[in-house]
């Protein structure tokens, strides 16, 4: 009986540790991928019940490359990525705002995610194969193995690594929010035109953010207690300018989850908002002390964005 | 639009009602800009899950469907027509019906619903902050009933939006998804 267990085990542990390996690297060849290939397709976007038809253009490059993306049905609302902003166009309103790239992430690939570094916090796993907008696909799965995380699905084309499908789900499973393709392309080339934002913003009314500042060498805040395994990465300051108020944001991860917390001064005049906002899998949540209001948002469940609010530490005025 | 309303527009998009109930609905259609916009939105998404969709989709393809639901005679082909739509059947139902229950799944959570710990934001001072003037609304965050009222609303919707664009660069799945929350169709209450 024992060897008979022993060869289970000698059988079965490694064939575990390697779905898990080719997962993580399925999951890396991913990350470079949506950086760094050409694609252009259609895909539906479904957040709970809601479905909306949309367009998305990358045109991949060493570091990030460009990215568009359009509403196909409705209001045709446009967001435009490249190094230098990410561009959002309400033609309801003509109105334009702009949010500037950072500096430190103008010509830089993102941080790699350490998975082989969170199994504390999340299992990985490779499901079945699928077939998604004609094209096979490699589902790939991660669970979050608490509930101060949310988990995530994707169904990866192996040859490209572009996922045709990106699922956010809750902590029992639940699909919160998902992304699939009905068809995708990998041109050589992409057209130039479709990153020609100024031509389509001619008499917009355009806001335009401060550039955020690295503010890592001075941390003016502490954090208690944080979720398990969450701490803070960044820090940025932006500067008031233009109507635009001061603020310094917080960046804060598990290793694969970030959560921002803004803290700003208070505008007793304005600041009565209490309560949670909920974006697709991403929250907002909202609350104020010794004279700053601080608003934290995340691709996390309220439970840790509230966690992350009792936790910070603000500088005394002495 | 009320459920049942919705029900007999799914069954429409389905081509499961009779030619009477047809004309009728498509009178209403003619009749109700939220009701075609939502008839359009889910021949699309039907259209695109059937991969029926051109690859190279034109950059005013938006304004070029809002154009194309307000000839009647394309309205009066696909709706009786059954066919095409078929295989999406299941699928365009889900789309109607999501009308109703999106609402509640993206509402604000009140302040006493919020989870226990977070204090009150106190309203008495003059503000040395003044949030950035942007007209931009994150798509699907909705407008809440905490929000509506009061001198705060666009102000603080502004700078909560402008927090959430702001984040999406700190996705965990870059690209696609957030961007996609960006620009999906804002919710209205009817």
């Amino acid at each position: 009986m024992r060897l008979a267990s022993l060869i289970l085990l000698l059988l079965v542990i490694p064939v575990g540790h390697a779905n898990e390996g080719e997962a993580r690297a399925l999951l890396e060849q991913m990350r470079l991928s949506l950086h760094q290939k050409n694609f252009e397709g259609t895909f539906v976007y479904m957040n709970g019940k809601d479905m909306e038809t949309m367009r998305v253009i990358h045109e991949g490059s060493e570091f990030r490359g460009r990215s568009y993306v359009s509403a196909l049905s409705g209001e045709a609302r446009e967001v435009f990525r490249d190094s230098t902003f990410l561009t959002c166009i309400t033609p309801e309103n003509r109105t334009v705002f702009r949010e500037p790239i950072r500096a430190d992430e103008e010509f830089i690939l993102p941080v790699p995610v350490e998975h082989s570094a969170l199994t504390a916090y999340y299992h990985y796993s490779l499901g079945d194969n699928r077939r998604i907008a004609g094209m096979d696909c490699q589902q790939v799965r991660i669970k979050p193995l608490d509930d101060y995380r949310f988990g995530y699905e994707y169904c990866i084309e192996p040859d490209s690594g572009i996922p045709l499908r990106i699922a956010t789900l809750d902590h029992n499973g639940g699909v919160m929010e998902q992304v699939m393709f009905t068809n995708i392309a990998f041109p050589e080339l992409i057209d130039q035109q479709v990153f020609s934002v100024q031509d389509k913003i001619q008499g917009f009314t355009v806001s335009e953010a401060s550039k955020p500042k690295l503010h890592n060498d001075n941390n003016p805040f502490k954090f208690n207690t944080l979720p398990n395994g969450f701490k803070v990465n960044s820090i940025y300051y932006q500067p008031a300018s233009h109507g635009d108020s001061e603020f310094y944001q917080v960046i804060l991860s598990d290793g694969l989850a970030k959560a921002s917390l803004f803290i700003a001064s208070e505008d007793r005049s304005t600041d009565s908002y209490q309560g949670i906002i909920r974006s697709g899998a991403v929250h907002a949540m909202v609350r104020s002390s010794g004279g700053s209001v601080m608003t934290a948002v995340g691709e996390v469940p309220t439970k840790t964005l509230k966690a992350i609010l009792s936790a910070v530490v603000l500088p005394s005025n002495d | 639009m009320t459920a049942n309303k919705e029900e007999r527009l799914s069954a429409l998009v389905d081509g499961e009602v009779t030619e009477f109930e047809s004309r009728r609905l498509i009178d209403e259609l003619l009749k109700n800009d939220a009701d075609r916009a939502q008839w359009a939105r889910a021949h699309l998404i039907g259209d695109a899950i059937r991969g029926e969709l051109p690859q190279t989709v034109p950059l005013d393809f938006a304004a070029s469907v809002s154009a194309r639901i307000d000839e009647e005679p394309v309205l009066e082909k696909a709706a009786t027509s059954s066919t095409w739509v078929k295989p999406a059947a299941g699928f365009a139902v889900a789309a109607m019906v999501a009308v109703v229950s999106i609402l509640s799944l993206q509402s604000i959570v009140g302040y006493d619903q919020a989870p226990a710990g977070i204090a009150p934001i106190a309203s008495s001072s003059p503000s040395p902050v003044t949030p950035v003037e942007s007209n931009f609304r994150l798509a699907s965050t909705p407008a809440p009933e905490a929000l509506k009222e009061g001198v705060s609303t666009k102000e603080v919707q502004q700078r909560i939006n402008r927090y959430l664009v702001n984040h999406s660069e700190f996705a965990t799945t870059p690209g696609v998804l957030p961007y996609a929350r960006i620009v999906g169709y804002e919710q209205t209450q009817e």
